[in-house]
């Protein structure tokens, strides 16, 4: 334990990477569970490429059924509960302290142990692998009682829910701290309605994690008792009341793992059209509201079950186009008359705005009862989940990625491999998963292994398939890239971009201190983009 | 024959799925579109050109319009209206419970089959592992449907008919459809909801036939099966 | 807005408000539907409660003097406890049981490390 100087200036911390996994720096945190969450994606992203393999072809040629099984619900439950959320709630943990001026992160310790909680967890449930029965096969929402004992009696799935468990408890962790360093550690002047975007959609998201995620948790605990001692669901209500516990936490899942990126996207276009965010407060204002009704939207999941009121949760998904709306206004009214660069993490922003406005529309479409009925539990399902997922969350992690590394890291990524990294993403993305619509649409059925030769389905999933190769290449260019710049080193300098906001006003990567000089004025949410402005 | 519309005072699905959708789609795609064209467009329109001598400009400095954008956000909750009204009207139709003056058939998922009982003629369709059953309906008659499960969660789903519904355990549900089309669809009901190992496979076939052909085969049924 | 617990009871009402429409016009009441959207609000204004009280002390703990240790061991160790305890839930008692043990060996160090925190300040 080490003593600690004036003005709350700790030593520099002992390099050597022993240290950083169990340091309390958030950057050392933050940077770690990013790291983790990164490996999980790699992961699944692993199982998503042998399930297309497997779905090239009609018939059965790499695996048997119960092993797609086990693929499905292991890359839907590993991408959501081991990578999207914890990656949110990483950059989180690493960038919100540096926005707000603030030198740690509240309750680190807290955070630390949520840390190794998602990769005890992680290792827990893809441990389901190494038994005999197999990795869990219930699907990343296992209905109940399909995952009940007799269903689906693998110990793999008890893994899976004990691996849930952990990283559900570790990201409501996670996020109050994040919270409560925004609520408490503000820099003078940083009210509120100063915060910088990002962290604006992290008050948001931790919100969301805040009160959804604990659904989640009592979801999987009844579970597992009701595995392990019977007697907690019984009948058709048994079932709803499963499905109204998983759906939720599940539908605001969606959204925590999507407004981080909001934020981030926002951030990159600020910067590189040389403008502040466009219509902050209502910006600030329709993030609440987004907020609010993606918690009041769970039973558009249950439209097909005859036990919710379908027309309530069509009225709260429809009015999800107001806030969605809001926030493309002002992506491109930042972009009006702005000396626009063209740098990859701007890049990456604008392929959010495009494909996620695809997700977001198929979304409008799916929160009508009568046109859910049809393509529900159907591969246009699975197109506009991941035309969200990957095409909002991912794109904008990329953003993310690209915009912050040189802070992060001290070092410049290659923009030419970006650019390369960017173009095979957008490719390979639509080339993956716009077929999926129509597959869906023509009938066919989400998580299967087989499709009968009849049907039609051969062309188009072949070329998803192929589409997904595609991704795999561009995945290996970004890892190339990062490779590369941490081989090289090339000197990033303290602002690269041209920031807006505190973090980049000081060096890269960030002292443990944070901020060993004064703070510049906090006037705006974009402190830094004031002094520019000012000077010009 | 008559293809659209109702029929026997119950909702043709497909036909009401079309038409919504033929609301939902073109705003759909004229969004994504309008998107996808503003965003290129602004991103050439105002890039940075470091080279060009003429080029004087500073980013703009307006940061809000909280006018234009109240009346945006009015034009966006006059579209929300817009489809929540024909969502609301078409789904008035199409959630028909069974009229209870059409052919009964009843459904039974289970695990990984679907058997289809038609009580009032004493008629019983099942399948084998290898060779799903056939539901055989008369065309533009209703059928009030009822359907069951007997053991996990399944989905009624006949992707022609536009139309699916759960099967919990515990939970009868109640609908009516109308066939329209004469013809037979190989594989034209699936279960949708993952119901574990062989959902992959857990179809069923369709058959739609003439009123006399359905008579005839009704009989032929009854006299076999007697 | 400008307070932190403002901001955050400006969600709850949202969010309250979106719940009576369901109960109130929509006529839900079926008892998930109500508890959860319920404890959602309620929770919400707990933390509204909380952080507009924490935020009151805001000023002075800022950039008052740190003494979180560097690394913190305990910390990590608490987590991987937790793990196995959960984990001998299937595996055996006896998982369970050096799950608890470590576990406390663990809150036993992460009360060291707030007494030497104590003795900084
Ligand atoms: C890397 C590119 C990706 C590919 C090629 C891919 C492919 C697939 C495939 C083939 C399925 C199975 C569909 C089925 O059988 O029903 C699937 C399901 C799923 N994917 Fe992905 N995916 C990718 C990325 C992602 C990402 C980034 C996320 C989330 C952040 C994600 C979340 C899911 C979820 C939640 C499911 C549903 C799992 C279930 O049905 O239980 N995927 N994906
Ligand atoms: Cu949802
Ligand atoms: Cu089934």
């Amino acid at each position: 334990m080490t003593a600690v100087g004036a003005a709350g200036v700790r030593p520099r911390p002992r390099r050597g990477w022993l240290g950083t996994l169990a340091s309390t720096d958030h950057k050392a945190l933050g940077a770690g569970l990013f790291t983790t969450a990164f490996g999980f994606f790699l992961a699944a992203g692993v199982l998503a490429l042998l399930m297309r393999f497997e779905l090239a072809r009609p018939r059965l040629q790499l695996m048997t059924l119960h092993g797609y099984d086990e693929l499905f619900t292991l890359h839907g439950s590993t991408m959501f509960y081991l990578f999207a959320t914890p990656v949110a709630l990483a950059s989180g943990v690493y960038l919100v302290p540096l926005q707000i001026g603030a030198a740690r992160l509240r309750w680190a310790r807290v955070a630390l142990a949520g840390w190794w909680m998602v990769i005890a967890g992680g290792l827990i449930m893809w441990m389901g692998f190494l038994t005999a029965q197999g990795a869990a096969d219930v699907g990343w929402y296992s209905y109940w009682p399909l995952s009940d004992m007799p269903n689906s009696p693998g110990i793999g799935t008890d893994y899976w829910i004990v691996g849930i468990l952990l990283a559900a408890s570790a990201a409501i962790l996670i996020a109050a701290c994040v919270l409560a360093t925004i609520v408490t550690l503000r820099a003078p002047g940083m009210t509120m309605l100063r915060l910088p975007v990002f962290t604006w959609t992290m008050v948001v998201t931790c919100l969301m994690v805040l009160t959804a995620f604990p659904a989640l948790v009592v979801a999987m605990g009844l579970l597992l008792a009701q595995r392990q001692l019977g007697g907690v669901f019984s009948g058709a209500s048994g079932a709803f009341d499963y499905q109204h516990l998983f759906w939720f936490f599940g539908h605001p899942v969606v959204y925590v793992v999507f407004f981080p990126f909001v934020g981030a996207i926002a951030e990159a276009i600020a910067i590189f059209s040389g403008r502040r965010w466009f219509g902050y407060r209502p910006f600030v204002l329709s993030l609440l509201l987004f907020a609010a009704l993606s918690m009041s939207v769970w039973g558009h999941h249950m439209f097909t079950t005859s036990a919710v009121e379908n027309r309530y949760f069509s009225l709260t998904s429809t009015a999800l186009l107001v806030p969605a709306g809001i926030e493309y206004f002002d992506a491109l009214a930042t972009m009006w008359r702005g000396r626009i660069r063209f740098a990859t993490p701007l890049l990456f922003a604008l392929g959010f705005l495009v494909l996620f406005v695809i997700g977001g529309t198929t979304g409008i479409f799916v929160g009508s009862p009568p046109l859910d009925y049809h393509v529900t539990d159907s591969y246009f399902i699975v197109a506009h989940f991941h035309y969200t997922l990957f095409g909002g969350s991912v794109m904008g992690l990329f953003a993310a990625v690209y915009l912050w590394w040189p802070k992060v890291t001290g070092t410049l990524l290659s923009e030419r491999l970006g650019r390369w990294h960017f173009w095979l993403t957008m490719v390979g993305m639509n080339v993956t998963f716009f077929p999926l619509f129509f597959l869906g649409w023509e009938g066919m059925p989400r998580r299967v292994a087989d499709y009968p030769r009849s049907s039609g389905w051969e062309t188009l999933n072949a070329v998803s398939s192929a589409g997904s190769a595609l991704l795999l290449i561009s995945l290996l260019v970004f890892l190339l890239n990062v490779a590369r710049s941490l081989r090289r080193r090339v000197p990033a300098g303290p602002d690269p971009w041209g920031g807006q906001t505190l973090e980049w006003a000081t060096s890269s990567p960030p002292p443990p201190e944070n901020f060993p000089a004064p703070l510049p004025p906090v006037r705006s949410f974009a402190p830094l983009q004031d002094l520019r402005e000012a000077a010009s | 024959m008559r293809r659209a519309g109702y029929v026997a005072g119950v909702t043709d699905t497909r036909h009401e799925y079309d038409t919504l959708a033929g609301l939902y789609v073109p705003i759909g795609a004229a969004v994504v579109l309008l998107v996808a064209l503003l965003v290129v467009a602004f991103a050439w329109r105002y890039r940075a050109r470091p080279d060009d001598p003429d080029e004087q400009r500073r980013p703009s400095r307006i940061h809000r319009a909280p006018r234009t954008e109240a009346l945006y956000v009015l034009v966006l909750a006059c579209v929300a209206a817009l489809l929540l009204w024909r969502t609301y009207t078409v789904e008035g139709r199409t959630d028909h419970a069974a009229s209870g003056r059409g052919l009964g058939v009843l459904v039974t998922a289970s695990k990984w089959h679907w058997r289809f009982d038609y009580p009032r003629l004493r008629i019983v369709q099942r399948g084998t592992d290898d060779a799903p059953p056939t539901l055989v309906v008369p065309a533009r008659r209703t059928i009030d449907f009822t359907l069951r499960s007997l053991d996990v969660i399944h989905a009624f789903w006949i992707p022609d008919r536009r139309f699916k519904r759960d099967a919990t355990p515990g939970f009868v549900s109640s609908f009516s459809l109308v066939f329209p089309r004469t013809g037979f669809w190989r594989y034209g009901g699936e279960c949708s909801e993952y119901c574990g190992l062989r959902h992959t496979w857990m179809k069923f076939h369709v058959a739609v036939v003439s009123p006399a052909a359905f008579a005839r085969w009704t009989r032929a049924r009854q006299g076999g099966a007697a | 807005m400008r307070r932190p617990g403002v901001a955050i009871l400006v969600w709850a009402a949202l969010l309250g408000a979106l719940a009576v429409v369901l109960w109130a016009v929509f006529e839900e009441v079926d008892y998930l539907s109500v508890l959860m959207p319920a404890f959602a609000v309620a929770g919400t204004a707990l933390i509204a409660l909380a952080g507009w009280r924490a935020a009151r002390r805001a000023g002075e703990r800022a950039f008052a003097p740190q003494a979180v240790p560097e690394t913190s061991w305990p910390a990590v160790l608490a987590a991987l406890a937790l793990a196995l305890v959960l984990l001998g839930l299937e595996v055996g008692t006896f998982l369970c049981l050096i799950g608890a043990g470590l576990f406390a060996f663990a809150v036993g160090g992460l009360a060291r490390e707030w007494r030497a925190e104590r003795r900084t300040r």
